[in-house]
């Protein structure tokens, strides 16, 4: 998701540092913004020109200090509070006190992030969406103690990168992973109650839904597991909550390993299809 | 073209509700409408549903003739302002009246065919169906079998789907549905069928979020949209449903089942009582007068 951030912005004008822990990760990062590039302009939809300009605006590094002029860091480390509590708390001493720490988190809590520095008012969530560079929505969340000033610079910054910023309050699974869990979470009911197979479910939510995909079929492509998993946490985060209660099915699914697209078969058997 | 009697709520609402949408469509579609508008104790200042030509009547004025004429009933009560199920259990008490071997096509968003044929004098007649508004986006409908059907005519779903014996019925329901340019698909009978089941719960988390001040209404809908790929967002969707209609869904999930997860929130309560109803009289979780 990182370089898909580190594209949008870049593309926007702006110039951009890119930290990660290793070289390796760094290069690879580099490699594919390059062959992105190479694809759009093999297209048509960008100048030679332009692509190397974009590109030279692209600094890597794997040292955080060279992080410290930049007017807004957007962090999207792994999932993880204690990483990126720690990794927000190095960035506290190094940067300008004006600069705004944003967080890419899809699950953790804006606020928590923000408690780990000294600026919590400068703190703010700016969730993107897969794949970045495509889709236009952009949660951006207010932590507890997030200011005015730093919402309406983060709206601005995600206007100026051609997306359509929210405002979301600091709640579990913001608003889209919230209010999508139903979907699933319904028609594994619906199975669960044998109302009617997976492919008549999938069958009935695109056509008289409109849906672009109906659930199963979305839960093979994200992975059962990580829908589980998203689940979980949003059931926990609310304390166990009756509307977010996970499924056995789900569970079931994982036991056993078949977990959707990525392991040849879940819902639906791709095993065919993938020879 | 089949000649149908159509039981309608009694109430104009600038054509924003399922029934006046299906209304519309069968009366396009070619076929012989009897608009049949019952008399509801509950409701003594409501208005006929304004069709054109008018041809609302009271069941007592129909007919005998025209009666045994009638290819099917068409049951429309999905909800009503001041408590749908009295009018569902009133207008299908009245439709006893109707000869023994008329098919009844029941709407079931509010309830399961099981309830609703449990209403009706020859429950073995009913096949119960369910859909979301907008009827003209909607490519497919949802067809329910109540118990009350003879065991052979059930066909269990899920895993064991199987053809085990052809309920007439339900051809003559799948049938209809295509003179509207629908497909269709037989579901197991539960309340609301497949997906007004679960836009209602999409449309009741959204208002939590929305009562809990996660963010606006208008930026709800824009990042389910963009952000999910959402046809409609759910609470412009709950508006065109009808928050009535929403709320009578999950009322009636809650019901049933007994699970805390269905209870509709609040605010959504609160807008009903309120009559706020959405589309239909311009006032939801949006303004549209």
């Amino acid at each position: 998701m990182g370089g898909g951030i580190v594209q949008v912005c870049a593309q926007a004008g702006y110039r951009v540092v890119v930290y990660d822990v290793q070289d390796a990760f760094l290069q690879r990062a580099m490699d594919s913004l390059r062959s992105t590039f190479g694809m759009l302009v093999g297209k048509g939809k960008l100048t030679a020109a332009d692509s190397e300009a974009t590109l030279e605006r692209i600094v890597a590094s794997t040292d955080l200090a060279d992080l410290a002029p930049c007017q807004f860091v957007i962090e999207a480390a792994p999932e993880s509070i204690e990483l990126k509590r720690d990794l927000f708390g190095k960035l506290d001493a190094l940067c300008d006190p004006a600069t705004i720490f944003a967080s890419n988190t899809s699950s953790l809590s804006i606020t928590a992030i923000g408690a780990a520095t000294s600026r919590p008012e400068q703190v703010v969530g700016m969730h993107f969406f897969n794949p970045a560079p495509l889709l236009k929505l952009v949660e951006v969340v207010a932590g507890q103690y997030t200011s005015a000033a730093t919402i309406e610079a983060t709206v601005a910054l995600a206007r100026k990168l051609g997306k359509t910023p929210v405002r979301v309050k600091d709640t579990p699974g913001f608003i889209v992973n919230r209010v999508a869990r139903p979907f699933y979470g319904e028609s594994l009911r619906l199975l669960g109650e044998q109302t009617a197979d997976v492919a008549t479910l999938d069958r009935i939510i695109e056509q008289e839904g409109g849906f672009r995909m109906g659930p199963f079929r979305l839960m093979d492509l994200i992975g059962i597991d990580i829908n589980f998993a998203v689940t979980q946490s949003v059931f926990a985060s609310y304390f166990g909550e009756a509307r977010y209660r996970p499924h056995p099915i789900q569970q079931r699914m994982v036991e056993a390993g078949t977990v959707g697209r990525k392991t040849g078969r879940g819902f639906y058997d791709y095993r065919e299809e993938d020879k | 073209m089949s000649r149908i009697l159509v039981a309608a709520p009694p109430v104009d609402l600038a054509g924003e509700t399922l029934a006046a949408d299906l209304i519309a469509a069968a009366r396009a579609a070619g076929h012989e409408l009897i608009v049949y508008a019952p008399v509801v104790a509950s409701d003594p200042e409501a208005q006929p549903v304004k069709i054109s030509p008018p041809t609302y009547a009271y069941l007592d004025d129909v007919g005998d003739d025209r009666l045994a004429g009638v290819d099917f009933a068409l049951e429309l009560f999905d909800s009503g302002p001041r408590g749908w199920r009295e009018e569902k259990m009133g207008v299908l008490h009245e439709l006893a009246a109707l000869p023994a071997s008329v098919p009844l096509l029941s709407l079931c968003n509010t309830c399961s065919a099981t309830e609703a044929a449990s209403y009706y004098a020859h429950s073995a007649q009913v096949v119960g169906f369910a859909c979301v508004r907008p009827f003209e986006r909607i490519k497919l409908v949802e067809l329910l079998l109540p118990l009350q059907v003879r065991s052979t005519d059930y066909r269990p779903q899920g895993g064991a789907t199987t053809e085990v014996g052809v309920n007439p019925n339900l051809q003559m329901a799948v049938a209809f549905f295509q003179s509207l340019g629908k497909e269709t698909a037989q579901v197991g009978d539960c309340v609301a069928g497949v997906l007004p089941r679960i836009v209602a719960m999409l449309a009741n988390e959204a208002t939590y979020a929305l009562q809990e001040g996660v963010a606006t209404a208008e930026d709800i809908d824009t990042a389910m949209k963009l952000g999910a790929n959402y046809p409609l967002g759910p609470l412009e969707w709950a508006d065109l449903i009808g928050l009535d209609v929403v709320h009578a869904t999950l009322w009636a999930l809650q019901a049933e089942s007994g699970d805390d997860r269905y209870r509709p929130c609040a605010l959504l309560t609160r807008m009903v009582a309120a009559g706020l109803r959405g589309k239909a009289n311009r006032r939801g979780f949006y303004d549209y007068t």
